[in-house]
C-alpha cells in the first residue's frame, strides 16, 4: 500500500495536468455543436494542409541542421587540437540555451531583417552591395532561429556522450593513420548514434510546439501549425479545429518517438 | 622490418609538473626494449610521446633516422597496443583488424586475405564476425595486437598490454608475443611494471625512476649488477641490512670475515646497506665458510608458500626474508649467508 501512497502525488500531477487536458483536447477534436463529428478534422485538413507540410518541412530541416551542427561542434570539442578554439567553443556554445524562444525570435528579427544587423554589417564591410540585402524573415528565419536555439541543447547531449567515450579508442584509430574526419564518422559517431537520436527527437518535439518564433519571424501564410491553432482560438473561438490541429501535431511527434523507440529496441536486441 | 628509434634529451611536462627529464634512449631496429618502473615513473608518458599523443617540452624523437618530434600520431609508422585494448565496441573483429589497411587504401580482397592471415597467426579463426563484447580478455588482447600488426608497422608500442589478463593466460601470451616479434623482426617498445614480464620479453630493459633513466642493460646484466638501491629493490632484492664499508671491504657480523667488493662498484667508506633476494641467501651450518657476507640472527617466523619454506629472520632491528629448503624452528639462532654475487652493496644514502 505504501508504495502507491508515495507515488500518488506524482501520479496525480501527471494525471491532472497532462493526461486529462490531453484527453479533453483529443475528445474536443471530435466534438461539434451537434455531438460527435469529423468536421473539425476535415476543416483542419482543408484549411491547413499547406501549413502542415510547411511545418513538417521546417521542423525536419531544422532538426537535420541541428544534428549536423551538434555533431560538428561535439566532434571538434572531442577531436580538436587548438586549445584556444576548444576553450572558446566549449564556453560559448551553451549560451543560447539560457535565452527563451521569444527573446531569441525578437533578437533574430533585428539581426536578419532587410535592414537588420547582418545585412548592414555585410554591406558596411563591403562584402555585399546594398541591392542584395534581402529579408530572411520567412521560413528561412524560422529555421535559423530554431537551429540557433536548439543547437546548444543537442550539442550538450552529443558532446557529453562523445566526451564519455574511451579516449584510447580514438587514439587507436589515430595511431593507425585515421584523420579526424574519418575518426568522427567511423569511430565516434557509431558509438554515440543513440544519443544523437535522443537529441534529435527531443529537438523535433520542442520545435513542433513553439509558437513565438513562427509568429514573430514570419506572419505570412503558409505558417506553422502552432500559429494556426492560436489563430483559430483567438480570432474565431474555434476550439474544435484548434484541437484537431493539436491532434495532428501529437500524432506527428508520437510517430517520431515511436520510430526512435523501435530503433532503440532493435539496437538493444542486437 | 623494424626501424630504429632514437629519443634525444626528451623533456615532457604536464602543466608545471615535469614528468620526463631530458631522457635519451636509442633502440636498434628489431630490438625489443622494455620500459620498466612503478606507476608514475614516466614510462607510459615516454611511450605516448613516441606515439605522438604527448607533446614534448624539449628534445627530439627520431624513427629510422627521421625526425618525428612534431609529426601527428597518424604519420609516425608506430602501431600501439593499448592497456585497455581500445577496441571499438561497434566493430567486428575482422573489421577492426582490417581498419588500418582500409585507411591505407587496400581493396577488399587484399584486406580479407591479410585479415585471414592475422586471424590465423593470432589463433582467432572463426571469430571474425564477433564484437569485442563477445570475446574473452585474452582474445581481446590478441585482436588489439592483430590490429596493430596488420599494418606491418616498423615500430610496435605496447602499453602494459598484459596487465588486464589473468596470470595463467599472461604466461602463455608473453612467449607468443616474443616469438611474434622475433619472427616479424619488428622493433618493439614495451611498457610494464612487471619485472618478470620485462625480463622474459626484452632484449634490453630500461628502468625509469621519477622521469629519469635509472639504469639500462640486458636482463642478466641488470639482475647481476643493479646500479642503485632503487634498481636492486625493483629487481627483487628487497631485503636490506646495514653493513660498514672500509677500503672496498664490507663488514657484516663482527666475528665473520669481511667481503671484498668488486672493484669500481664499492661505495665510499662508511655506513652502507647490502641488498639481496630471498632466494639467493642461505642459512649456513655452524662453522660453514662462505665467500660472501654473513649475519647472525634468530628465526622470527616460518611460512610455506609452496615448494620451499620462507623464513623471516631477525637481525638486530631488521627483518629479512630467506627461502630455505626445510622449516626452521622459531627462535632458533642462525647464520645467514649472502654469497658474494648476490650481495649488492650501496652507500646508506643511495
Amino acid at each position: 500500500m505504501l508504495p502507491y501512497l508515495l507515488l500518488a502525488p506524482a501520479l496525480f500531477v501527471v494525471g491532472a495536468f497532462f493526461l486529462v487536458p490531453l484527453a479533453f483536447s483529443v475528445i474536443g477534436a471530435f466534438e461539434g455543436p451537434q455531438g460527435p463529428t469529423f468536421v473539425n478534422l476535415a476543416n483542419a485538413a482543408s484549411l491547413y494542409r499547406m501549413d502542415l507540410v510547411f511545418t513538417l518541412l521546417i521542423v525536419v530541416a531544422s532538426t537535420a541542421l541541428t544534428g549536423l551542427g551538434a555533431v560538428a561542434i561535439g566532434g571538434y570539442l572531442t577531436l580538436g587540437r587548438s586549445r584556444t578554439a576548444l576553450r572558446l567553443l566549449g564556453a560559448m556554445y551553451r549560451w543560447p540555451l539560457f535565452i527563451p524562444f521569444i527573446v531569441a525570435a525578437q533578437a533574430m528579427r533585428g539581426f536578419i531583417g532587410q535592414n537588420g544587423l547582418m545585412n548592414n554589417t555585410l554591406v558596411w564591410i563591403g562584402l555585399m552591395p546594398q541591392e542584395w540585402a534581402q529579408s530572411f524573415l520567412d521560413w528561412r528565419g524560422i529555421v535559423i532561429t530554431f537551429v540557433w536555439k536548439q543547437l546548444p541543447f543537442a550539442t550538450l547531449l552529443v558532446a557529453g556522450a562523445m566526451a564519455a567515450l574511451d579516449r584510447s579508442g580514438i587514439e587507436a584509430a589515430q595511431n593507425l593513420g585515421a584523420g579526424r574526419l574519418r575518426i568522427l564518422i567511423g569511430i565516434v559517431l557509431p558509438q554515440v548514434a543513440r544519443n544523437i537520436m535522443v537529441a534529435l527527437v527531443l529537438s523535433f518535439v520542442t520545435m513542433m510546439s513553439v509558437l513565438s518564433v513562427p509568429m514573430m519571424i514570419s506572419g505570412q501564410s503558409p505558417t506553422m501549425l502552432t500559429v494556426a491553432m492560436a489563430w483559430r482560438i483567438n480570432s474565431f473561438g474555434d476550439y474544435g479545429t484548434a484541437n484537431a490541429l493539436g491532434l495532428v501535431s501529437c500524432i506527428l511527434t508520437g510517430l517520431v518517438a515511436w520510430i526512435w523507440l523501435r530503433q532503440a529496441a532493435a539496437e538493444r536486441a542486437r | 622490418m623494424g626501424s630504429s628509434v632514437e629519443v634525444v634529451e626528451l623533456s615532457v611536462a604536464f602543466g608545471r609538473t615535469p614528468v620526463l627529464h631530458r631522457i635519451s634512449l636509442s633502440v636498434a631496429a628489431g630490438e625489443f626494449v622494455a620500459l620498466l618502473g612503478p606507476s608514475g615513473c614516466g614510462k607510459t608518458t615516454l611511450l605516448r610521446s613516441i606515439a605522438g599523443f604527448v607533446a614534448p617540452a624539449g628534445g627530439r624523437i627520431l624513427a629510422g633516422g627521421q625526425d618525428i618530434t612534431q609529426a601527428p600520431p597518424e604519420r609516425r609508422g608506430a602501431a600501439m597496443v593499448f592497456q585497455s585494448y581500445a577496441l571499438w565496441p561497434h566493430m567486428s573483429v575482422a573489421k577492426t583488424i582490417g581498419y588500418g589497411l582500409k585507411l591505407r587504401g587496400w581493396d577488399r580482397v587484399r584486406i580479407d586475405v591479410k585479415v585471414g592471415e592475422m586471424l590465423r597467426l593470432l589463433r582467432l579463426e572463426g571469430l571474425g564476425d564477433r564484437l569485442p563484447a563477445q570475446l574473452s580478455g585474452g582474445q581481446r588482447q590478441r585482436v588489439a595486437l592483430g590490429r596493430a600488426l596488420a599494418v606491418d608497422p616498423a615500430i610496435l608500442l605496447l602499453d602494459e598490454p598484459m596487465s588486464n589478463l589473468d596470470a595463467r593466460v599472461r604466461e602463455g601470451v608473453r612467449h607468443e608475443l616474443r616469438e611474434l616479434q622475433q619472427s616479424l623482426g619488428i622493433t618493439a617498445i614495451h611498457v610494464t611494471h612487471d619485472r618478470e614480464e620485462a625480463m622474459i620479453l626484452a632484449d634490453r630493459i630500461v628502468i625509469l625512476h621519477e622521469g629519469r633513466i635509472a639504469q639500462q642493460g640486458t636482463p642478466e646484466d641488470l639482475w647481476a649488477r643493479p646500479a642503485s638501491a632503487y634498481v636492486a629493490d625493483f629487481l627483487g632484492a628487497t631485503n636490506c641490512l646495514p653493513v660498514r664499508v672500509h677500503d672496498e671491504m664490507a663488514e657484516a657480523a663482527p666475528a665473520e670475515p669481511p667481503l671484498r667488493l668488486e672493484p669500481g662498484r664499492a661505495p665510499p667508506n662508511g655506513p652502507a646497506n647490502v641488498r639481496f633476494r630471498p632466494e639467493e641467501a642461505r642459512v649456513l651450518a655452524p662453522g660453514e665458510p662462505l665467500d660472501g657476507l654473513v649475519f647472525h640472527g634468530v628465526v622470527a617466523l616460518s611460512a610455506y608458500p609452496g615448494g620451499r619454506w620462507r623464513a623471516s629472520i631477525r637481525i638486530g632491528r631488521d627483518d629479512v626474508l630467506v627461502d630455505v629448503p626445510d622449516r626452521l624452528p622459531e627462535g632458533a639462532p642462525v647464520r645467514l649467508g649472502i654469497p658474494a654475487p648476490a650481495a649488492h652493496v650501496f652507500a646508506a644514502t643511495a
